[in-house]
C-alpha cells in the first residue's frame, strides 16, 4: 500500500493549519510525522482519517482518491490508531476487536467464523489473547493500547495511521508498542513528538513546522543538530544509541550550559 | 518478527466481563417480557375503584375476542376504555423514553445524556403548550400538538448539539451545560405562556410539567407505538455502529462507520421519541438515564443487548411506576414525573460521584 499526499491544506474554523503538505509512504514503509505542538501533525493526520476534509490537495491510496471512498471501502485500506484512545467504558477487549470487522460486513450480516479467527489472530498478534474476555477499563494504559492496535489489526487494512501511540504511556510500554508496530509489516504514517524514538523507529521522517514541511528524508540527514534546534529550539546530540546501536538524539534546553541548571539548584 | 518480540501477559484468571453475556441475554429478555406481561396485569386489575378481578378479566377478554359489545358498559368503560389504554401507554412511554436515552447517549458519547438532562424534554413541553396558547392560529392549527412539541424538540435538539461543537468536534462536557441552559430557557417560556392561559386552560396544562399517562384513551396509541418500532428497528440496524461510536468519533470513522450521517440519525431518533412521548403523556424525566445505565451495568455497553433489554426495561419500569402513583395515595393520584424525577435525582448525583472517583464498568 502506498499512500501519496499531494498538495494538501486543511483549515479549521476557516483558520489554515497545514498548507501545501506533499509526501509520499511507500509500500511497507515507516514515516513518522514529527514537529513541535501547533505545528499541524494531527491535523494533517485527522486528513487521512477522514474526520477532516481537506480545503486542497489530495490524498490517493495506491492511486485511488481516499475522498471518493465509501467509508467501508476506506477502512479496508486505511487503519487508525487514534491519539486518545478511549477505552469504550463497558466494553470487553474482544467486543472492541471485534468492532473492527465493521467494514467487512453488512449491517445484518451475522459475525462468520472468519470474523472470529480475525479478533482472535488480532489479539493473539499483540499478545493480548489472554484479555478477550476482559473490561477495557480493567486493563492498563499499555494494555488498553494494544487492544485497540488489535482491533486495527482486525480491519485487515494494509495502511495504519497512528498519533501519537506512545502518549501517556510508561517507557517500557511505549517501546514495545514501537517494536510491536515495527514488526507488523504494515505501512506505516505515525505522529510522533519523541524525536529519538523517530530516529531509532522510522525509515524517514517529515517534519512540520507552522503547517508546512520543514524537511523529509531518512532521520539521519534531516535531523541534524543544527535543524533540530532551528526548528524544536533545543541544542541536540546525534550518534549511535550506547545500548543498542541504532541512532539515537539527546536533546537539552537551548538556554543553559551543562551544569547550569543543576549546579543552581545544588546550591540552594 | 512477532516471534522475536516477548510480549507481557497476565496469567490472573478471568472473570466473565459482565454479570450476563451471550446466552444467558435471551433469558433476561423472556423474564422481562414475563415481567412486563405481569405487570400489565397488575395495572389493569387494580385502580382507584375496587373492581372484582373475575369481572375485569371478563370485560379484557370480551373486548379481545371482539365480543365488546356485550359486556357491562360501566365495567367497559372503567377497564378498557380507562385502565387498559394508560397501563398500555405507559409501557409505550417506558420503552420510547428509555430507547431516546440510548440513541441520546451514543450521539453524544455520555453517559449523562437523557432526553431530559439535554433540554429536549422541556423543550418538547414548550412546544406543546404553545398550541394552545396560540389558540386556532393557522400555524398551531397545520401542526397540531405532537407536531408542535416535535419541532420545538428537533429545533433544541439541534442548538445544544450545534452549540456545544467546536472545529467540527462534539464536546463532550459542554453539552450537559449547555442541554441544562436550553432545558431552563424552555421552562421559563413555558412559565411565561402559562401565565397567558386562563384558569380552565391551566389546569389541562399541568399535566405537561408532571408527567401522567391518566387519561390515556386508545388513540392515543398508535403514533407512539409506530415510532418506537421504526425508531427501535432502525437503531437495531445500526447496532455495530453505535458500539463504535461510544470508543470515539475517530474510531469509528477509522473503521467505516459513516459518522456524520450516523449522528443526525441518532439526533432526529432521539428527538422523534422524546417529543412523541412528551407530546402523550407530558415531561417524564431520567427515564432515560437511569434505565440503559443499570442495563449497561448488568449486560455491558454492546447496543446489540442494551437496545432491547433497555426497551423492555424502560416499559416495565413505567407501568411499575405508573401503579405505584396510583396506589400510593389512595384514592388520589400522584403524577408520575414526580416518581421517576425522584428516583432519578439521586441516581444522577450518585453516577456522577461514581465517575468522579475514575468510573466503574458501568458506564
Amino acid at each position: 500500500m502506498r499512500l501519496d499526499l499531494t498538495g494538501v491544506s486543511a483549515r479549521i474554523d476557516a483558520r489554515p493549519i497545514v498548507e501545501d503538505i506533499t509526501l509520499t509512504v511507500g509500500p511497507g514503509e515507516f514515516v513518522a510525522l514529527v514537529g513541535p505542538n501547533g505545528s499541524g501533525k494531527s491535523t494533517l493526520l485527522r486528513t487521512v482519517y477522514r474526520s477532516l476534509r481537506p480545503s486542497a490537495g489530495v490524498i490517493r491510496l495506491d492511486g485511488q482518491d481516499l475522498w471518493r471512498m465509501r467509508p467501508r471501502q476506506a477502512a479496508r485500506h486505511r487503519a487508525i490508531l487514534p491519539q486518545h484512545g478511549k477505552a469504550g467504558e463497558g466494553f470487553s477487549a474482544a467486543e472492541v476487536v471485534a468492532a473492527g470487522r465493521h467494514s467487512h460486513r453488512r449491517p445484518l450480516d451475522r459475525e462468520t467464523a472468519a470474523d472470529r479467527a480475525a479478533v482472535v489472530t488480532a489479539l493473539g498478534r499483540v499478545g493480548m489473547e489472554w484479555a478477550a474476555d476482559r473490561l477495557m477499563t480493567t486493563l492498563s494504559g499499555g494494555e488498553r493500547q494494544r487492544v485497540l492496535l488489535a482491533r486495527a489489526l482486525a480491519q485487515e487494512a494494509p495502511l495504519l495511521v497512528l498519533d501519537e501511540p506512545t502518549n501517556h504511556l510508561d517507557v517500557g510500554s511505549q517501546l514495545l508498542l514501537l517494536d510491536l508496530i515495527r514488526s507488523l509489516g504494515l505501512t506505516l504514517l505515525a505522529a510522533l513528538h519523541d524525536l529519538d524514538q523517530a530516529a531509532a523507529y522510522a525509515d524517514r521522517v517529515v517534519v512540520l513546522r507552522d503547517g508546512r514541511v520543514a524537511g523529509h528524508g531518512p532521520p539521519l540527514e534531516v535531523l541534524t543538530p543544527a535543524f533540530i534546534e532551528e526548528v524544536f529550539g533545543v541544542r541536540a546530540h546525534v550518534g549511535p544509541h550506547p545500548i543498542t546501536g541504532r541512532p539515537h538524539i539527546a536533546v537539552a534546553s537551548a538556554v543553559t550550559t551543562s551544569n547550569e541548571l543543576f549546579t543552581t539548584h545544588q546550591g540552594r | 518478527m512477532t516471534d522475536t518480540l516477548t510480549l507481557p501477559r497476565r496469567t490472573e484468571p478471568s472473570r466473565r466481563p459482565h454479570p450476563i453475556s451471550g446466552p444467558a441475554t435471551g433469558l433476561l429478555l423472556a423474564a422481562l417480557v414475563a415481567g412486563l406481561m405481569a405487570a400489565l396485569v397488575v395495572g389493569i386489575s387494580i385502580g382507584s375503584v375496587n373492581l372484582p378481578l373475575g369481572q375485569v378479566w371478563g370485560v379484557v377478554g370480551a373486548h379481545l375476542t371482539g365480543r365488546g359489545g356485550q359486556a357491562d358498559p360501566l365495567f367497559s368503560q372503567v377497564v378498557w376504555e380507562i385502565r387498559t389504554p394508560r397501563a398500555l401507554l405507559a409501557a409505550l412511554a417506558g420503552a420510547g423514553l428509555s430507547v431516546a436515552g440510548v440513541a441520546l447517549q451514543a450521539l453524544v458519547r455520555n453517559p449523562l445524556a437523557d432526553p431530559y438532562v439535554l433540554g429536549v424534554s422541556s423543550a418538547a413541553s414548550l412546544g406543546a403548550v404553545l398550541v394552545p396558547a396560540l389558540g386556532s392560529t393557522a400555524l398551531a392549527g397545520a401542526f397540531g400538538v405532537t407536531g408542535a412539541a416535535f419541532a420545538a424538540a428537533i429545533l433544541s435538539a439541534l442548538l445544544v448539539y450545534l452549540l456545544s461543537q467546536r472545529s467540527g468536534r462534539l464536546l463532550d462536557s459542554w453539552l450537559v451545560l449547555t442541554g441544562v441552559a436550553v432545558g431552563y430557557l424552555c421552562a421559563a417560556a413555558t412559565t411565561f405562556v402559562q401565565l397567558q392561559l386562563n384558569p380552565t386552560e391551566l389546569q389541562g396544562m399541568m399535566f405537561w410539567l408532571m408527567g401522567s399517562v391518566a387519561g390515556a384513551s386508545w388513540s392515543d396509541l398508535g403514533v407512539p407505538a409506530l415510532l418506537i418500532v421504526s425508531c427501535m428497528a432502525w437503531l437495531a440496524l445500526q447496532a455495530r455502529a453505535l458500539n463504535a461510536l461510544m470508543a470515539g468519533e475517530e474510531a469509528a470513522i477509522a473503521i467505516g462507520v459513516p459518522v456524520a450521517a450516523l449522528r443526525i440519525g441518532l439526533l432526529v431518533a432521539g428527538s422523534l421519541l422524546t417529543a412523541t412521548v412528551v407530546s402523550v403523556v407530558g415531561g417524564i424525566g431520567f427515564i432515560g438515564l437511569m434505565i440503559p445505565h443499570m442495563v449497561r451495568f448488568v449486560v455491558g455497553a454492546d447496543h446489540r443487548r442494551v437496545l432491547p433489554v433497555s426497551l423492555l426495561a424502560g416499559a416495565l419500569f413505567l407501568v411499575l411506576v405508573d401503579l405505584a402513583a396510583r396506589v400510593a395515595d389512595r384514592p388520589n393520584e400522584l403524577p408520575v414525573g414526580i416518581f421517576t424525577t425522584g428516583l432519578g435525582v439521586p441516581f444522577f448525583l450518585w453516577l456522577l460521584r461514581r465517575r468522579a472517583k475514575g468510573g466503574g464498568h458501568a458506564a
